[in-house]
């Protein structure tokens, strides 16, 4: 029985003479919330845009949903049901709030080529985009230019477009960076909602070990481009090697329930 | 910039630009019944000389119609879509040498040549325009920039050895007829080039509005953001530079009859030059801003060219000094309104709002 949705085996990535990611197999469940962590430098951003599209691997297969999609380019990844957040925040900063969920909407409609119509005219798409913005709490900010939103507003619009586009699988990288710990709470509410709009698998790469020992599922620890570990979070809580090399290190990991 | 919905009725939203519009096609009459002179030019035996202020002012603006429709053209591809081309002057050029090489380089009854030339300049350019587009736009920027700079220097080069066009010299056009021939009726001309400047201003407001333009608006902005969306960007970016092609190819069109003459001039980097000063001055990404550019310099350059400045005992002719001038206005309309006219109108718009 096969039930993983996305499943990477040997992915290697070379950027001229730096290997960022080594020889990486990773196989995410349907339905799950299963996080990525490790060290800054692990490679955890570039097995993500492996993932994504945004690269082609070096060596290495990606299947989702059984189909080989390892050279596919990111807008037909997309239509497939692959969405994606972004470390740094990644909008139309000069167009509206509305206007960066409308898009997401459009996107994945048939109508983009329709150049003698008004955008405004295709309401599906503009109710989609005033619903989501509902839901993550920018309904008021939506005629402002999306550049003028507050950083944690930012983070929301980019959840908001990503809720528009109704993904399957959804690949969330480090959505709480920069955040105020006091938005944070917000935030992961937000993307619980999104997880019970249907049976929605959640990829995330989060250096917050709060959120990553809460919300997860299963995590995949990297370090030097290879996974060093995986299992579920008490696993990792409890694995000797992990706290040698990232997390006795650098973080003060919460021990129990002290969250 | 962005989609707003539409709260006004059309005439009351489009208020202003009837104003506008009624004053421009009234424009002949009032400055002939202002200066005396006949929009019509003067009567010589059964024929009409071109002649007298109304007549000069028409050909001023029908330049201005011409380079509003250019520049438009322009702001669609570099303003809405974020392409940056040096290379406009190649489809500009390329129509208007199609267009005179059908009128007098084929058998054709001028009506049928007329119709063929003008089709075929604007396929050609839309031709023209894929082409370059499959070839170049997947680079980014400045690389791409310099390869369409480059293409239509190569251009601009041949046309000036090619011997069957008369190479530098280029080749006159004599048989328009009648109605479409500046020489003989300026009125008929002038109304042609307006009407289309209107159309061209019209087609680049709706598709802008259009889930297209949205697009191209979201690849100016951000194109990996587009790309993770769903959106195959090259092909938006495709169509972008063929319609823009195309729009250039018109006004190439109108400035070959205009002139009744071809010559690798039409190709020169100054058709890509203008263009995007007026854009950048009018408002990059505006739809008024290319025509507020276009009006504004080409009107200061006519205002001023032929004048004399007077300095003391000093006379300076400032023609000799008129591209100093026109780089110190560059200058001076960059500081003043850094996102272009309207550009920087629309901020003060909604910096006094927000102080309400």
């Amino acid at each position: 029985m096969n039930d993983a949705i996305l499943e990477a085996s040997n992915l290697r990535k070379v950027f001229g003479g730096l290997v960022a990611v080594d020889d990486v197999s990773i196989r995410i469940e349907r339905g799950s919330t299963h996080s990525i962590i490790g060290p800054n430098g692990a490679g955890k951003t570039t097995l993500f845009n492996l993932l994504t599209g945004r690269y082609k691997p070096t060596r290495g297969q990606v299947v989702y949903k059984g189909h080989d999609i390892t050279t596919l380019p990111v807008y037909r990844r997309a239509h497939l049901g692959i969405g994606r957040s972004f470390q740094i925040t990644n909008l139309f900063p000069n167009l509206t709030v509305l206007e960066n969920a409308r898009l997401a909407a459009q996107a994945l409609g048939r109508d983009s080529f329709r150049f003698l119509r008004r955008a405004d005219s295709f309401e599906d798409y503009a109710t989609r985009a005033h619903e989501a913005l509902e839901l993550t709490g920018l309904r008021d900010d939506a005629h402002l230019p999306a550049n003028a939103l507050p950083h944690g507003g930012k983070r929301k619009l980019e959840l908001a477009m990503i809720l528009v586009s109704n993904p399957e699988l959804l690949l969330l990288d480090e959505p709480t960076a920069g955040m105020a710990s006091e938005q944070v709470p917000e935030l992961i509410a937000v993307i619980d909602r999104i997880q019970k709009q249907g049976n929605k698998t959640v990829v995330l790469v989060e250096h917050n070990m709060n959120v990553v020992m809460n919300i997860s599922d299963r995590i995949t620890v990297m370090h030097h481009g290879l996974v060093l570990s995986e299992g579920e979070p008490k696993q990792i809580a409890a694995d000797e090697t992990v706290q040698d090399v990232y997390l006795g290190e650098l973080y003060d990991l919460p021990k129990g329930d002290d969250t | 910039m962005a989609v707003t919905p539409r709260k006004t009725g059309w005439l009351q939203g489009n208020g202003w630009l009837l104003v506008l519009l009624a004053l421009l096609i009234l424009f002949p009459f009032i400055v002939g019944a202002l200066t005396d002179s006949s929009p019509y030019g003067v009567a010589r035996g059964d024929r009409m000389i071109m002649r007298g202020e109304s007549v000069r002012w028409q050909s001023v603006l029908i330049e201005v119609y011409i380079l509003a429709i250019l520049t438009m053209s322009y702001n669609l591809l570099f303003g809405f879509t974020g392409v940056i081309s040096f290379g406009h002057a190649l489809f500009f050029g390329t129509a208007s040498y199609l267009f005179g090489l059908a009128l007098e380089f084929t058998e054709m009854d001028t009506g049928l040549a007329i119709v063929v030339g003008a089709v075929a300049a604007i396929v050609v350019c839309g031709l023209l325009g894929l082409l370059i587009g499959l070839v170049t736009l997947r680079l980014k920027g400045v690389y791409f920039a310099i390869f369409t700079l480059a293409v239509a220097e190569m251009f601009f080069i041949f046309l000036g050895r090619w011997q069957l066009t008369r190479a530098e010299d280029g080749f006159a056009i004599t048989d328009l007829p009648a109605w479409l021939d500046p020489t003989q009726s300026r009125l008929s001309f002038y109304y042609l080039a307006l009407v289309l400047a209107v159309l061209t201003f019209l087609f680049i407001r709706r598709l802008v509005n259009s889930p297209t333009g949205a697009v191209f608006q979201a690849i100016r902005e951000n194109e990996d953001r587009a790309q993770s969306l769903g959106y195959n960007t090259l092909n938006y970016k495709l169509f972008s530079i063929v319609i823009a092609g195309m729009l250039a190819g018109v006004a190439g069109l109108l400035q070959v009859m205009l002139n009744k003459k071809v010559g690798p001039e039409l190709l020169s980097v100054g058709y890509t030059v203008d263009p995007l000063l007026m854009t950048i001055i009018g408002g990059v990404g505006t739809l008024g801003g290319p025509i507020i550019g276009a009006a504004g310099l080409h009107l200061l350059d006519v205002f001023f060219r032929d004048r004399e400045l007077v300095l003391g005992s000093m006379t300076i002719d400032i023609a000799n000094i008129w591209a100093l001038l026109l780089g110190v206005i560059f200058i001076l309309a960059v500081i003043v309104f850094p996102y272009g006219v309207i550009g920087t109108w629309r901020r003060w718009q909604a910096r006094a709002l927000r102080k309400r």
